[in-house]
């Protein structure tokens, strides 16, 4: 048999939280789940966790983008453990908070599904005298691999796989 | 807003040229300031002074602090760090613990910090970077850098210190992570808005100066 839900004066108040990742790379349900956790686990342990009432929600591997509930109370927090992902499985990321709400609906209506994405292209392109290869594009963005070892081994260093530029950039502005 | 004052493009450290940089700032909402050495058009410019001595550190402020928006010193020598804050033309000690055991501030550095109007920089990037114990160590070097500048009053500037546009957070985020380790909502919004506007107006008035404290007042 299920135990009862709480009575609803004892229900502590939620805030949902949506959040996407930014990264040169895709990376499963599972894979987020387990940053977003730990890098609470990290900064805040155990005890402050238990009382975040921290879960992540869904995550939609196709956009990226996912949501999670915490209690109200630890919005910063929560907000915090998520900025402070730096990377996942080696890749630099950015586990971009995109706002939070009181209820599914209205954070669904307002922060979620509204992201372009990067689209794959494949086409070389010359940008300050050197040659790169645009790997992916969205709207103004592209992401680019370059060619020279500088670059590269700067990359490396970033734990990084494509350099950033815009359309204009390209154009020669 | 977040003025972040310590963004690298691809034209010094970094992997973004300067137009991605600015649109990525632009979706977090923040306004970025380019470090580059480079005088980027009508983007907030710096330069970041990278010096082994306290003669050489002089010369190069004395040749680039006219040319740029705002100039940082990068710190974590002890020397470096004592030659920045004893010269009025620095705005910004940038990362005083860098490779230290310490903060890389005393009592020393925080008076003159005080008394020339040099800011001291706390990144977000080394506390994204670092994990366990060693960020233990680095939050204890940032709230010892906090206690100083309660006491002594010299300003404290956050910035991101990104060199890619995935270490670019937005104010909410930085906010978020200065809460949790020890800054006040007020010292939030000092370090992260009050302090880099205060440095750039600076800035603006010593540039409309015709002569050293001569300047020509619009009517």
């Amino acid at each position: 048999m299920k135990i009862k839900a709480l009575p609803p004066a004892l229900r502590e108040r939620k805030r949902y939280i949506a959040f996407c990742v930014e990264s040169d790379c895709s990376f499963s349900r599972n894979e987020v789940v387990k940053a977003v956790v730990s890098s609470a686990l990290a900064m805040f342990g155990e005890a402050r966790v238990a009382e975040f009432n921290l879960f992540v929600l869904d995550f939609d591997e196709a956009g990226q983008e996912g949501f999670l509930v915490c209690s109200h109370r630890s919005v910063n927090e929560v907000i915090a453990s998520l900025s402070l992902v730096g990377e996942i499985s080696g890749e630099r990321v950015h586990l971009r908070s995109l706002g939070t709400s009181g209820t599914v609906k209205a954070l669904k209506r307002k922060f979620l599904n509204r992201r372009r994405h990067f689209i794959d292209s494949e086409r070389t392109v010359k940008f300050k005298g050197k040659e790169f290869v645009v790997v992916r594009e969205s709207g103004k963005k592209v992401d680019a691999l370059p060619r020279d070892e500088e670059l590269i081994e700067r990359l490396k260093l970033q734990k990084m796989r494509f350099i950033g530029v815009t359309k204009s950039d390209l154009r020669g502005e | 807003m977040f003025i972040d004052l310590h963004v690298h493009s691809l034209c010094s450290r970094g992997v973004d040229s300067p137009a991605r940089l600015l649109e990525e700032a632009r979706t977090l909402g923040v306004t970025p300031g380019l470090c580059d050495g480079i005088a980027h058009g009508d983007v907030l410019s710096g330069v970041e002074i990278e010096a082994e001595n306290k003669r050489k550190l002089t010369a190069a402020i004395r040749r680039s602090w006219q040319k740029f928006d705002y100039v940082l010193v990068h710190g974590g020598r002890a020397v470096i760090n004592r030659a920045a804050v004893s010269d009025p033309r620095v705005d910004i000690l940038a990362h005083p613990y860098l490779g230290r055991r310490d903060s890389g501030v005393d009592a020393v550095v925080a008076r003159q910090a005080a008394e020339n109007h040099v800011a001291i920089e706390v990144d977000l990037s080394t506390i994204i970077a670092s994990r366990g114990i060693a960020r233990v160590r680095h939050l204890q070097k940032v709230r010892r850098i906090l206690l100083l500048s309660r006491k002594y009053g010299f300003d404290v500037v956050v910035t991101s210190r990104a060199k890619n546009r995935y270490e670019l957070r937005s104010t909410r985020e930085a906010e978020a992570v200065l809460l949790s380790t020890g800054f006040t909502p007020e010292e939030v919004r000092r370090a992260l808005e009050v302090v880099p506007g205060k440095i750039l107006e600076k800035k603006r008035l010593t540039k409309s100066e015709i002569a050293q404290g001569v300047r020509r007042v619009e009517d």
